[in-house]
């Protein structure tokens, strides 16, 4: 049966350890981003929102369990799993893995046997709830969700994030970069459905309605990146 | 001489794998006349972690004796322990399965 693709955060100071991780997990279909320290950690955490989180504990002179805190704060209801992975075998790391309430710990050397068969028990925890056809009665429904913004031009913007779109919706954006264009008065209005871009993250474009001149002399001022 | 059997999957990082661990052993040998335990703990800290995914388990059981002697600071033993080290790590042949 083939497995299906998850995204998988994988935070370790050790470089063979995220490379031997990455292989065979990306070897049976998963997509995986890498961290090797846990600032790089939190900013791939809010950008790539991932299923799965496998989270060394002696990371440089940090502590790998300060980090589920910072996974908490973006996910409170627990939707992310965390896999805690360390050399440490005792039974305070093990309490303290489970005061965490994460959902696995696996001892290093983690071996492909013992990594291929955690996953495959983890597999069908591992996957945001979708809220479709939505009733009439729930159409006035908020959500907050995590995107970057990847294009913009003096009519329209596009974002990426985990939330797929397919119907016209006015869109409250909180972002540094609207505030230091000073568009914020702008509104933004997605017109047309998400399209996807990998497996459970889309490109969603809104029309930006209500600028002035000066503002759209602003976004002529921004300096693309290509490529 | 040492022989490993590596899962042929890992092929690829391998080289990597190895070339660190030839590192390792300028490093670990640095370490050890600078009487840096702590940085010789860290290093056997890390390379037991790794090392038996690959499949070096022998190697990772090395290093895991060298993170447990630079913790009480056993200076002879580290040094044997690093010269096992070089020793694998210099002759060790691998097979791909």
């Amino acid at each position: 049966m083939a497995v299906k693709s998850k995204v998988i955060l994988l935070i370790d100071d050790d470089l063979d350890m995220l490379n031997y991780l990455r292989k065979l997990l990306e070897n049976v279909g998963h997509t995986i981003h890498t961290a090797q320290d846990l600032k790089t950690a939190q900013h791939k955490l809010t950008t790539v929102f991932p299923h799965l989180v496998l989270l060394d504990i002696n990371i440089e002179d940090e502590n790998g369990f300060t980090f589920i805190d910072e996974i908490r704060k973006v996910d409170p209801y627990k939707r992310i799993k965390i896999i805690m992975i360390s050399s440490l075998s005792s039974k305070k790391a093990l309490a303290t893995s489970k005061n965490y309430e994460t959902d696995g710990y696996l001892v290093k050397p983690v071996n492909n046997d013992i990594l291929l068969t955690t996953m495959k028990k983890i597999s069908p925890n591992l996957g945001f709830p979708e809220a479709n056809k939505l009733e009439r009665n729930f159409a006035g429904v908020m959500c907050k969700l995590i995107g970057n913004i990847t294009k913009i031009s003096e009519v329209k913007l596009t974002f990426r994030s985990k939330v797929k779109f397919t119907e016209k919706q006015k869109l409250n954006l909180n972002s540094a970069f609207i505030d230091k264009l000073e568009i914020d008065h702008a509104q933004f209005i997605i017109q047309k459905p998400s399209i996807d871009v990998s497996p459970g993250v889309y490109d969603t474009e809104a029309q930006i309605i209500g600028l002035n001149d000066n503002d759209l002399k602003e976004i002529r001022k921004i300096k693309t990146k290509k490529g | 001489m040492p022989k490993v059997q590596v899962d042929s999957e890992l092929k690829e990082i391998l080289p990597t794998f190895l070339k660190n661990r030839n590192t390792d052993c300028v490093k670990l040998s640095e370490l050890l006349a600078n009487k840096d335990f702590e940085s010789l703990k860290k290093l056997g800290h890390k390379v037991s972690g790794s090392s038996g995914g690959y499949g070096f388990s022998e190697l990772g059981d090395i290093a895991k004796k060298i993170e447990i002697s630079a913790s009480s600071q056993n200076e002879e033993e580290i040094k044997n322990l690093v010269d096992q080290f070089i020793n694998y790590v210099q002759s060790v042949e691998v097979e791909y399965v």
